[in-house]
């Protein structure tokens, strides 16, 4: 790739980052403010909870709203596409920039549940595998969701697979508590990364990792964009 | 030493299809030489912006061979995108950002941006760096996309239907700043319009589509001179002879109106020789000569089926 197309990648991110950084900013508020919820033992901690997982939820939408379905749906795409850049270039900015913004503000929640359990004396931390597989599974939606946007460049699908993996949250939850192997330790004293646990988080990493080699074996195949 | 030789053409289409499930675009020919501008004129849903995405890489043809700036596409867009300028109906600059905003976009992106140029045009497009998009009129709209290619001096540009739903007064003013671009003989336009009067106003080639395919491609004067209206009047029992380049011919008892896209001295003395009188030769408008293109080609491709059948 020459330092043209990288430059232009970047602009392109950058031009997401312009347009997209005070929502990201009052979502990065909201994140801190459910950590702090989760820290209190009442009743907040339960507000701070559906917070935190709100926030994952809606950051992950708004991202690919934003940055993908409305350059279809608003016509800037075109615009984008009078630049000097391919397809693949273009996949590459967006994914680029979505991935990064999601990872943080995963990486900020995930990593202070963590903390918040660990050090809680009202959570047990048997819950740590749990959280983790629960908050892998976010991600995976919102890879999931990018994907639907980037390759069917359709507003329709990408709302359809949004609802569905929102809807899937709370079903998979269920599921998840539901595994006697992770039930069992979820209200103990300590963390245990069993063999169910491991290979439910591996299976999840490898969902995410393979729905973006997905992404790009589809639009490397797209002849037609626009 | 090695001679460079200059590319004659700054688009270059051979034998270029498409097929979509409801539309395809069959065996286009097209050339446009560097230096001229061409007007690429067909009714809604001819094939166009079809043909234009194709150009821009956007959209990548089953069969044919597309050069743009001596750049093979789809293999070389982003090569040959460097220096082009692309404008269409459809392309839509960020609502909540401001005109200057979007010049520091593209500034940021192309060495080639000229602020000087960009502040002129602003002057002259009358548009104000500091409003936002969302408070433009379309035409303003137009003139703002239009300062965004001018201003980095692309060596091509593609415009497709830029000045649909505009007003008189904007379009003569984006009409005159794509005249000034040509001031530099190595820059080419490419236009595309359903609007014949614009393309009449600036082009040099004309290439006619519908349904598809190419119907017609000349130079602009190849067009006007050989197109036009004869009204006849038939002595009796004189049949009106199909004579060639014959497009259309009405018959209303001894007069009769007559289309033809062969039109020379030969043509009148033909008649004559057949006791036709020849009562008027009316030369014809692009938009006249593009309608009766259309029909004619409608038609012949109907008689073609209906051969076939």
């Amino acid at each position: 790739m020459s330092n043209n197309q990288v430059n232009i990648i970047q602009s392109i991110i950058k031009k997401d980052w312009h347009f997209n950084k005070n929502n990201i900013y009052i979502f990065a508020l909201l994140a801190l403010f459910s950590i702090y919820l989760l820290t209190i033992e009442s009743k907040l901690f339960y507000v701070g909870l559906v917070l935190l997982l709100s926030v994952l939820i809606l950051i992950g939408a708004l991202l690919v709203t934003t940055t993908v379905v409305n350059e279809y749906k608003k016509k800037t795409l075109v615009f984008i596409m009078s630049l000097p850049i391919t397809i693949m270039d273009y996949t590459q900015a967006k994914l680029t920039f979505n991935l990064v913004v999601y990872c943080l503000i995963w990486l900020l929640l995930t990593s202070s549940t963590v903390i918040v359990i660990y050090f809680s004396n009202h959570l047990p931390n048997g819950l740590i595998p749990y959280a983790l597989i629960i908050m892998l599974e976010l991600m995976v939606a919102f890879i999931l969701i990018l994907a639907t946007a980037l390759i069917t460049e359709s507003e329709i699908w990408t709302i359809v697979i949004m609802t569905i993996t929102n809807i899937s949250v709370s079903l998979f939850m269920f599921l998840i508590a539901s595994i006697n192997d992770i039930a069992k330790f979820m209200e103990g004293p300590i963390a245990v990364w069993n063999s169910m646990a491991i290979q439910i988080i591996i299976l999840e990493i490898i969902s995410a990792i393979l729905i973006v080699a997905l992404i790009f074996i589809f639009q490397v195949r797209k002849k037609d964009f626009i | 030493m090695t001679k460079i030789i200059k590319p004659r053409y700054a688009i270059d289409l051979k034998n270029v299809n498409k097929i979509f499930p409801h539309f395809s675009l069959t065996d286009i020919n097209l050339q446009l030489e560097i230096g001229n501008i061409m007007g690429f004129i067909g009714p809604n849903g001819a094939g166009k912006s079809t043909t234009i995405r194709i150009l821009m890489g956007l959209i990548q043809q089953d069969s044919g061979f597309v050069k743009v700036l001596n750049h093979q596409l789809p293999e070389r867009q982003v090569t040959a995108k460097w220096d082009i300028g692309y404008a269409s109906e459809d392309l839509r600059l960020y609502e909540n950002a401001t005109i200057a905003w979007h010049m520091d976009y593209i500034n940021s992106i192309y060495p080639s941006w000229d602020k000087g140029y960009a502040k002129i045009l602003l002057k002259r497009f009358d548009l104000l760096d500091n409003h936002p998009i969302k408070g433009l009129s379309h035409g303003q709209r137009v003139k703002a996309a239009l300062l965004l290619i001018l201003a980095r001096h692309p060596k091509l540009l593609i415009l497709d239907e830029p000045t649909t739903g505009l007003d008189p007064v904007a379009r003569h003013e984006i009409l005159n700043e794509l005249m000034d671009v040509l001031l530099d003989c190595d820059r080419s336009i490419f236009y595309s319009s359903h609007n014949t009067q614009d393309i009449e106003q600036i082009s040099d080639d004309i290439t006619f589509i519908d349904k598809g395919r190419i119907i017609a491609a000349k130079d602009k004067e190849s067009f006007i001179d050989s197109w036009r209206r004869i009204r006849l009047t038939l002595n009796n029992s004189v049949k009106l002879p199909q004579l060639p380049g014959t497009v259309e011919q009405r018959v209303y008892g001894h007069q009769a109106i007559v289309t033809t896209k062969q039109y020379n001295d030969n043509l009148a003395k033909k008649y004559k020789a057949m006791g036709i009188t020849i009562n008027e030769v009316k030369n014809m408008s692009l938009e006249e000569i593009f309608v009766s293109e259309v029909q004619a080609s409608r038609l012949k491709n109907r008689n073609v089926k209906g051969e076939l059948k």
